[in-house]
């Protein structure tokens, strides 16, 4: 572990934490997640900042990625507010959960959940490379919560319902509780989950996951800040990384076919999960 | 049908102003940082990173205002349940700074 004095962040440390954030929040808009999975390991493994420390700079960087996916109108068209909001309510509760119990944890258990998380997702995403929750008919009826958007794929409007309300809300409780213990925004859980089980499309669902986020996030982020655990020049650094990360990642996700994304999203998850296994064996 | 999307155009550059005052006060303070004066760049940075933690709050309140013209009720309540969630979290974290 680097012996860090917040007073005194060397310049070579501050540069790895812009460079941690450039790869973070590149990797992040382009898959609606956030970024804070890639940005914990490079922070936590990488720099050898305490997990705490890795978790409130990560909260920081999602509410910077999350505020800058809401302004931006490529992401704009597939956000989901209603739903989102709904989601929310169980989120911001789960969040203030996990960051109130964190602090009764043991770093070896995080690292047990962290991997646990990851690898769960990996193997979702694997096993669903190809399916497509859309209805190419413009006329169906997409309900309260449902929506729709113009996909330039199949060149025609999608619409969509919001299937397994309860089981939508239990996953935004769940990466609530997740974001406030590992400072990960909880996309990382949504996005499949949606995706698998409430037939929200994969964009639909990145992109409504990734405008609430930000506000998940500060369920937890103000304890965390209370509590000492913000690095301020070190949350700077990575913060401003992120935010020219995420206009890189989003300028691309146009470009970005649906398959790949949820490839490299499994790949990345699975290493992550690799890493926190072998970290909670030799803590 | 009741508009999905988010915020309205119009309301954007609040939002948009808001990251660009943080990433620059932050930008600013991480300067201040490097050359050597810690004490007035861990006050500029605080305060970079209360404004990045207010935004999602302002972008929350405009986007409800929208709603309250659209009638939209349901929308004003579960985002009501949001901001008490969230007021409860401050809170929390004031008392004990």
């Amino acid at each position: 572990m680097l012996p860090l004095d917040p007073a005194h962040i060397p310049g070579a440390t501050i540069v790895v934490g812009i460079l941690a954030g450039v790869i973070a929040g590149s990797l992040g808009a382009l898959l609606g997640i956030g970024g804070g999975v890639f940005l914990i390991p490079l922070l936590n493994v990488g720099l050898g900042l305490p997990l705490k420390a890795a978790a409130g700079i990560s909260l920081m960087t999602v509410i910077a990625t999350s505020n800058a996916v809401a302004v931006t109108s490529e992401s704009r068209r597939f956000i989901n507010a209603r739903l989102g909001m709904l989601l929310q309510v169980a989120a911001v509760a789960g969040g203030l959960f996990g960051a109130l119990v964190v602090q009764g944890l043991s770093v070896r258990t995080l690292y047990v959940i962290l991997a646990l998380v990851t690898g769960v997702i990996a193997v979702v995403m694997l096993t669903r490379l190809d399916r497509r929750n859309v209805i190419l008919d413009s006329s169906t009826d997409p309900g309260v919560l449902g929506g729709r958007f113009y996909e330039d794929e199949s060149g025609a409007e999608v619409v969509y319902r919001v299937r397994r309300l309860p089981a939508a809300l239990s996953v935004a409780l769940g990466s609530g509780v997740i974001s406030g213990l590992l400072g990960i925004g909880g996309g990382i859980l949504q996005v499949p989950a949606l995706n698998a089980w409430c037939g929200i499309p994969m964009r639909a669902a990145a992109s409504t996951s990734a405008a609430m986020i930000g506000i998940t996030a500060l369920g937890s982020a103000p304890i965390y800040y209370a509590r000492g655990h913000i690095i301020a020049p070190l949350a700077a650094a990575t913060v401003l990384g992120v935010l020219a990360g995420s206009r890189l990642g989003l300028w691309y996700a146009p470009r970005a076919r649906a398959r790949s994304l949820k490839l490299l999203m499994a790949v990345v998850l699975a290493a992550v999960a690799l890493i926190y296994f072998y970290r909670s064996v030799a803590a | 049908m009741t508009d999905p999307q988010d915020l309205r155009t119009q309301f954007l550059w609040v939002v948009r102003a808001m990251l660009v005052a943080s990433g620059a006060t932050l930008a600013v303070g991480l300067l201040l940082h490097v050359a050597g004066s810690p004490v007035r760049a861990d006050q500029v940075l605080r305060g970079g990173l209360v404004i990045l933690m207010a935004t999602p709050v302002v972008r929350t309140l405009i986007a409800v205002s929208e709603r309250l013209r659209q009638r939209d009720r349901y929308y004003l309540l579960v985002t009501t349940l949001v901001l008490l969630e969230l007021s409860l979290t401050f809170w929390y974290a004031t008392m004990h700074v």
